[in-house]
């Protein structure tokens, strides 16, 4: 614990590196624009006609389409970086932000990394580490393995612990590289290909196994620390999840008691405290209402996906908490500060077709018209024209509405989802509205595998020729 | 508080003052023509009319926010494109394109400070004019203190240089033309 005197001196960010696409390059530049500070977007070759290169300040071509040439290029994004006289570096979400050495790197080049120190990084980076440092602090935990280097490794560790689990990556996030396996025989044919796509998403292969939870809710909290102080900004549900993939999220999480809500938030500031967390981060649970059991998961050391549902409940701007964090080190709210006032929630509009297996659908936009209405929010990077390519992420649009209760906030999000036209590629929006004008749905009644059994009862896919 | 009714979520219309201006003719006189995009202004309406996925290019600078860290959340309205100002300095690509199809041009193999000779001070790798094969080296590029070359794409001759010594050149970006050999 350093003294408020020990701590370095306040280094005001003045030009900033965004080194993301889509979505949420346009969110970080949007936040900088308010905060007075320019923006220089790192954008690959076919993103140099997208919305965030209309929008920053400079937009610098940092490498051809493949992700492993451009976004996940530490040496092209510091040489944008340094080369455009940027003083700080936003990774958003994916390729590079969780990875420590990129924080350690752009701490070399003089460039503020906006997120938590390389230190936290690594320690928490690391699914198992993490789980270790929250078993110590008192954080109750699914039965996991360590790290393990081959499929028959695994197969011996599932032996004693029975089906069905959770393989996961050690590196890994947002549902990549993840498998659920029921049997021995799954395992053997998940391993390799969940180690080739968590190396290929992530830089790193590792796997480790995770006692599988059926009927479970995701619950997580979000938190923001400055090493010392840690306060949480509510938590919020991502329970409808189509293979371990978030689909509808919403805060605050639903059908929790009081109490339960309680320790598991604190469960989360315990944690951030004893791992000195230093920027906004998010720290995720399984959580069985009926029992009042939770288990952590993982802490996000990052931007969220699904930030703006904190941020309509909170009236906090959590990029904009970021860079204060990042500039001054020193956390601007207490938690008397963060009030709590409605529901909000939000669907994922990805380019994927729901009737063809989700397969990714690339392509030209050619109608694209938002939903224009009182309490909703639309984060894109989309537009009538835009060609959404194939080498990244299908998220193309993130629909949130708000309410002064969880039943208004539905209707706010059937009616936008309602009116939103998106003509050329197929998306996953006819699947956002079935899920939010479902019984289930209102009534709270989903876990993390709901989704998944609601689809598998469809008709095969393949069935309707694609329109993209 | 009393109970409020429920909001209306019926489509908000948007109003333009079109008493000046015949749509339904200006709508004709496009169709006939072989416009992509039409921008019309008077008074305080603007109609902007494109087809064929067509994008508005940037609107005006749009007034920056006070530099004071306000931790207040977007509020729920759209994002809307089209407000950006860009600052001087480096040249988005190229100088003006010279439509000259026999030329073959030699890009940037990644981004970074261009670099005409071998060290500084140092005569370049090669002058305009100068005889160039394929695969020979014409600059650097320096990323990260680290170099690599920049080779011809084509025998011939160099026609000419679209970036200075000590440039920021970025990936793809043009940097000189050859003219090739018959």
């Amino acid at each position: 614990m350093t003294d408020a005197a020990d701590r370095p001196p306040e280094t005001p960010i003045r030009r900033l590196l965004v080194a993301n696409r889509g979505e949420v390059a346009v969110r970080i530049i949007r936040t900088c624009r308010a905060l007075g500070i320019e923006t220089v977007l790192a954008a690959s070759d076919p993103d140099r006609a997208s919305l965030g290169a209309r929008l920053a300040d400079r937009t610098l071509c940092i490498g051809p389409g493949p992700a492993r040439s451009s976004y996940l290029s530490a040496d092209a994004l510091l040489s944008a970086a340094v080369l455009s006289g940027c003083d700080a570096l936003h990774p958003g979400y994916g390729f590079l932000a969780e990875d420590p050495a990129f924080a350690l790197r752009c701490a070399e080049e003089g460039v503020a990394f906006v997120g938590p120190s390389v230190a936290a990084l690594s320690l928490l980076g690391d699914k198992v580490a993490a789980r270790d440092a929250a078993r110590r602090s008192g954080v109750p935990l699914l039965a996991g393995s360590p790290e393990l280097s081959t499929s028959s490794e695994a197969a011996d560790w599932a032996g004693d612990v029975g089906y069905p689990l959770l393989l996961k990556a050690t590196h890994g996030g947002g549902g990549r590289g993840m498998r659920h396996v029921e049997s021995e025989d799954a395992l053997h044919a998940s391993f390799d290909p969940a180690r080739a796509e968590a190396l290929a998403t992530f830089g790193h292969g590792g796997l480790y196994l995770e006692r599988f939870v059926a009927a479970a809710r995701h619950v997580e909290v979000q938190v923001a620390g400055d090493g010392r102080d840690v306060v949480h900004l509510g938590d919020r549900d991502c329970s409808v999840q189509r293979r371990h993939q978030k689909l509808v999220e919403e805060a605050p999480a639903p059908m929790l008691s009081p109490s339960l809500q309680a320790d598991v938030r604190h469960a989360a500031v315990r944690l951030a405290v004893a791992t000195g967390y230093d920027n906004i981060g998010t720290v995720e649970f399984l959580v069985e209402p009926a029992s009042g059991e939770y288990y952590f998961l993982e802490v996000n050391p990052r931007l969220q996906v699904e930030h703006g549902v904190t941020e309509l409940v909170t009236g906090v701007d959590l990029v904009a908490l970021q860079i204060v964090l990042t500039e001054t080190r020193r956390l601007p709210l207490a938690q008397s500060d963060v009030q709590i006032t409605g529901c909000a929630i939000e669907c994922r509009i990805n380019a994927e077709d729901p009737e063809r297996g989700f397969a990714p659908c690339p392509g030209t936009i050619s109608t694209w018209a938002l939903p224009h209405l009182l309490d909703v929010r639309v984060d894109t990077h989309a537009f009538a024209g835009y060609e959404v390519p194939p080498f990244y992420d299908s998220l193309i649009a993130k629909v949130m509405s708000r309410g002064a209760d969880r039943d208004r906030a539905i209707d706010a999000m059937v009616a936008a989802l309602r009116r939103l036209v998106v003509e050329g590629i197929d998306t996953t929006a006819p699947l956002a509205r079935e899920i939010v004008a479902s019984h289930d749905f209102r009534n709270c009644r989903v876990s993390t595998v709901w989704l998944d059994r609601l689809l598998a009862d469809r008709p095969i896919p393949g069935a309707r020729p694609p329109a993209c | 508080m009393p109970e409020r009714e429920r909001p209306d979520y019926g489509a908000a219309p948007e109003v333009f003052d079109l008493a000046r201006l015949d749509l339904a003719r200006l709508l004709e006189v496009i169709d006939a023509s072989d416009l992509t995009m039409l921008r019309v202004r008077t008074g305080g309406t603007e109609i902007l009319v494109t087809r064929g996925g067509a994008r508005p290019p940037e609107a005006s600078e749009a007034p920056r926010g006070s530099p004071a860290r306000d931790l207040g959340a977007p509020d729920a309205s759209q994002a809307e494109p089209g407000h950006a100002p860009r600052s001087p300095g480096v040249a988005d690509r190229t100088a003006p394109d010279v439509p000259d199809s026999d030329l073959v041009s030699v890009r940037a193999p990644l981004i970074g400070t261009f670099y005409r000779s071998p060290e500084p001070g140092g005569p370049p790798y090669v002058e305009i004019g100068s005889p160039v094969e394929v695969g020979q080296t014409i600059g650097l590029v320096e990323a990260m203190k680290v170099f690599s070359a920049v080779s011809s794409s084509a025998q011939g001759t160099v026609e000419a240089f679209l970036v200075a010594d000590l440039d920021v050149v970025q990936y793809g970006q043009e940097i000189c033309r050859v003219r090739p050999v018959e």
